[in-house]
């Protein structure tokens, strides 16, 4: 996926995305290792030490994530930030409605619009779908 | 959208994951199939060659026994009066292969 956007945000957009992210992570219950290695994978792209992700997971309980997503003003910043929920979401090839509840308040509190979230959506799972029809050419998964 | 529908709509996407991909590795496999069967398939060249040599053909063949026919393709600069001719069968021809119509003059200011 185009991580362009990355260079973009603000160090105060990416600790929101982070925080954003983690309270989807907490948001069913259970931490999946899928979602793990997606979280590791944001701290190396957005250059934030995986440290303070530890500290901020530890603290998602407490997160306001709705009030924090508030803060993304910029649209393109706030459409990639439902990208990156729906991509967490969907990694563990289980969706819940828990997190779907952190998504869809969190795309109102951007203001960005309910179609918008389902193609999002749409072209993320298409995205996994062919990442995962790979991994089981190249033989990495056993489907 | 009502909040229900939307969610609904976001578990039926991510519902069919495991469905999308067996249908991604299929559509995969029959391309595989498809690329293979094409290996037996005559080249595009060579039915493009037969094409220029079936058409130089019957320029040879009109010209020794057919009056030259007017077309209303637009004629070529030069002075061959049968230029126009030759350029717009085998234009017809390439396209009939194609598939689709071509005006005969799409091809009278191309070179080969």
């Amino acid at each position: 996926m185009d991580n362009d956007y990355i260079k973009t945000l603000s160090y105060d957009e990416k600790l929101i995305f982070i925080k954003v992210l983690c309270c989807l992570i907490r948001a069913d219950g259970v931490v999946d290792a899928s979602e793990l290695e997606f979280l590791k994978a944001i701290a190396i792209h957005f250059d934030i030490d995986i440290n303070l992700i530890v500290d901020i997971a530890k603290s998602a309980a407490n997160i306001d994530y709705v009030r924090e997503a508030a803060h993304i003003t910029n649209r393109r910043h706030a459409l990639e930030l439902i990208k990156e929920l729906c991509v967490l979401a969907n990694v563990d090839e289980k969706l819940d409605d828990a997190e779907l509840d952190v998504i869809i308040n969190t795309a109102e509190a951007m203001g960005i619009e309910e179609d918008k979230i389902v193609l999002i959506n749409r072209w993320v799972l298409d995205s996994l779908v062919l990442n995962k029809a790979g991994r089981i050419i190249m033989e990495a998964d056993n489907g | 959208m009502d909040k229900r529908i939307l969610k609904e709509t976001l578990l039926a996407q991510a519902a069919s994951f495991e469905a999308d991909v067996r249908h991604k590795l299929d559509i995969l496999a029959n391309e595989e199939d498809f690329l293979e069967n094409k290996e037996n398939l005559p080249d595009q060249s060579d039915i493009l060659l037969d094409a220029f040599q079936t058409a130089n053909k019957e320029q040879n063949f009109s010209a020794a026994t057919q009056p030259v026919l007017q077309t209303s393709a637009t004629q070529p600069a030069g002075n061959n009066p049968t230029a126009g001719n030759t350029r717009h069968s085998m234009a017809d021809k390439i396209a009939a292969l194609r598939g689709c119509s071509l005006p005969g003059d799409y091809l009278a200011g191309t070179k080969k």
